[in-house]
């Protein structure tokens, strides 16, 4: 295995399901087909991180490269596997192995203004912002956003044109179906004109609990000047999932990101949250929240560039560690040298409720402003005896006292997100213990 | 109800309590007073099941069902679902843990323990506003995080909120009066007033006799040196006032 090189793992793992997508794609526009095989050539070159890169210094990719994964069919799920995700008043948009299934026409009466397309469809129209968003990214060297790329054409475009508010809220459910090694690759793409306002959520779900499909998913979002967008990431996969998803966004002057991780799924979940405050004024809140259970790995990496002066960035991750479990957070605040009076803060707290989790916290500061408020921290716990005996001491017993505490830490973070706690509760409440 | 016998009790290597005796009936208020140190919190600690406190000998009957059990065979839930309560007298914040649902948890184990029905959010809700009422306290408490950024002396009002929710038949009331300026000793001891009955008795742990112009007691303890060296009426208490704590001990 070890003379194997990482080019050629990601050659041998991937090859296949891509001459096959490209087979099927034979009649898209020859620039998307150029694209894709320049966007494949860069993955195979760059080749699978191995620990040896600083990114994936504590993150093993080698469940990717135990077999060629194919490129999931197209498939349909019962409505029970849907039903517990599905709230009245939103517009919900399912996606089973990364195809779109819901009708849009059945979508009902949308506000003018706001666009939802499959991304293919876009991309064939040339719709302008679908263009600029491939271009703005084009050069990023991450192998798995190049992976992506590589099988562009799955997933949605959404647009709100300016001033454009749509109260309702957008959720965009993910269902992988089938048992193998079935590979998903869906981009969507967020955007936000001028003063326009909206809500996404994206959940990850599995139909198989057996199932090791690999998911690599991106989210590319645009928010011009004032706009405002509340961007929910919910990863529920199962247990022998793999999951890599990147979010990268780009905000122009005063407007304002709210971004929520929720990862508690997967045996093996990366996500890389990239922001990019290119406007002054602007703000980007980012929320976290992962649980770790037996053999699960998850790794969230952020990094927030503060491009220009005036912009806030917060962030708060959370873990809950259980069982022989890992979770890495790496955060990286980039204040740029004309990024005066930015305010940054940075906070990561982890409980491990087992003495075999193991958390690697990792802030990262690169300040090249004199004029700046930065603060990071981080901090690694376990349940507080004082607490627990006050709760038990009016009655409680220990397992539901337990129950509470983490539920109560969890909860510092899903309240900024009251409509997807309201129908995640039982579930992280169920999670431990 | 309680019967404590020839009971020492370790924290650490240090013998705290050294030969405890105390018998306590429904119906009666028993004050515990002594000098710092004595052990008057450790005995509050102990009866309620503290784990940092090791019971070297001796005994501790408990009447449940009108039998006496060996309170020490039972966990700390289990004495509080058995209707042992103390009121702490550092009352621990709990982030994130929502005041109103910890107290209606709580109440609900204690309910099914008893197989009694548990009550749903919305009529709990009316339980507790009532109580509140009852105590002449404002119903913004409940929504808060429990204990989280409360002033000291409404730490204590939730310790007695509590109490009143859960109705204990042996309330323990470690140094409540501590800290508490004249208007929320006056309210905090009406709250504990109102709660006396024939069926229940309080323990009221204190360092003063202040508290017990407000809650008058049957008997008074005084606990020096880990053993009740003198008990007494009401009186008692008075001479301490007027006397300190030193003709006692020398």
């Amino acid at each position: 295995m070890n003379q194997v090189s990482p080019a050629s793992q990601a050659a041998v793992s991937f090859a296949s399901a891509f001459a096959g997508f490209s087979r099927d794609r034979a009649g898209d526009a020859a620039w998307l087909r150029e694209h894709r095989e320049l966007a494949f050539a860069d993955f195979v070159q760059i080749g699978l991180p191995t620990r040896k890169h600083e990114d994936w210094r504590y993150t093993s990719l080698r469940s990717l490269t135990e077999g060629a994964f194919s490129l999931a069919p197209q498939d349909v799920v019962s409505a029970e596997v849907l039903a517990p995700h599905v709230q009245a008043g939103d517009i919900t948009l399912v996606l089973v192995n990364g195809r779109l299934v819901t009708p849009l026409e059945q979508l009902g009466d949308l506000p003018t203004g706001l666009l939802i397309a499959p991304l293919a469809d876009a991309l064939s129209v040339n719709v302008p912002a679908a263009l600029r968003l491939l271009k703005r990214y084009a050069t990023a060297q991450q192998p798995f956003s190049q992976l992506n790329e590589a099988f562009l054409g799955s997933g949605l475009f959404i647009e709100w044109g300016p001033r454009v508010t749509c109260e309702r809220r957008i959720h965009i459910i993910h269902i992988g179906s089938g048992k193998d090694r079935l590979v998903t690759l869906p981009r969507h793409m967020l955007v936000l004109g001028s003063e326009a306002k909206g809500e996404v959520v994206e959940t990850f779900v599995s139909s198989d609990e057996g199932t090791t499909s690999f998911t690599n998913t991106v989210t590319d979002i645009e928010l011009a000047a004032g706009a405002q967008l509340d961007h929910q990431r919910c990863q529920l996969e199962a247990p022998q999932a793999l999951h890599i998803g990147r979010v990268r966004a780009e905000l122009a002057a005063a407007a304002k990101l709210t971004s929520l991780s929720l990862s508690a799924g997967a045996k093996l979940a990366r996500i890389d949250i990239d922001i990019g405050l290119a406007g002054q004024g602007s703000e980007v809140i980012l929320n976290g929240l992962y649980l770790t259970r037996e053999g699960q790995h998850v790794d969230h990496h952020t990094v927030v560039d503060h491009q220009v002066p005036n912009a806030k960035s917060r962030q708060l991750y959370k873990g809950i560690l259980d069982g022989v479990s890992r979770a890495v957070f790496n955060g990286v605040v980039r204040v740029r040298r004309d990024a005066q009076l930015t305010q940054a803060y940075q906070m990561n707290r982890n409980l491990l409720l087992s003495s075999d989790a193991e958390i690697d916290t990792k802030p990262e500061l690169q300040i090249d402003a004199d004029d700046v408020k930065c603060s990071h921290g981080a901090s690694v716990g376990q349940l507080n005896d004082d607490h627990l005996f006050y709760l038990t001491s009016r009655g409680l017993p220990p397992t539901e006292a337990r129950r509470m505490l983490v539920q109560a830490f969890a909860d510092d973070v899903m309240l900024h997100a009251p409509r997807l706690h309201a129908t995640l509760r039982p579930l992280t409440m169920g999670y431990f213990l | 109800m309680l019967d404590i016998s020839n009971l020492h009790v370790t924290v650490g290597a240090k013998e705290i309590l050294k030969g405890l005796n105390l018998k306590v009936n429904e119906g009666e208020v028993h004050a515990i007073m002594g000098p710092n140190g004595s052990g008057k919190s450790t005995l509050s600690k102990v009866l309620a099941g503290h784990p940092d406190y090791a019971v070297a000998s001796g005994t501790i009957h408990y009447d449940i069902n009108f039998k006496p059990k060996n309170l020490l065979d039972l966990a700390p839930d289990e004495r509080a679902r058995a209707g042992i309560f103390l009121a702490y007298q550092y009352p621990v914040e709990v982030p994130g843990v929502n005041n109103a649902e910890f107290l209606r948890a709580a109440f609900n184990a204690i309910c099914r323990d008893q197989g009694v029905e548990e009550m749903d959010p919305l009529d709990f809700d009316s339980y507790l506003r009532e109580k509140i009422q009852f105590l002449g306290m404002d119903a913004k408490f409940m929504d808060r995080q429990l204990n989280v950024d409360f002033s000291g002396g409404e730490k204590k009002r939730n310790e007695i909120l509590q109490m009143a929710v859960l109705a204990p038949r042996l309330a323990i009331l470690d140094e409540t009066d501590s800290g508490l300026d004249v208007d929320s000793l006056r309210l905090v001891s009406e709250g504990v007033n109102k709660l006396r009955s024939d069926s229940n008795a309080v323990v009221l742990i204190t360092h003063y006799q202040r508290i017990l112009s407000y809650i008058v007691p049957d008997f008074v303890h005084i606990l020096a040196n880990g053993q009740i060296i003198k008990s007494g009426d009401k009186s008692l208490a008075l001479e301490i006032e007027e006397r300190g704590y030193d003709w006692l001990l020398n």
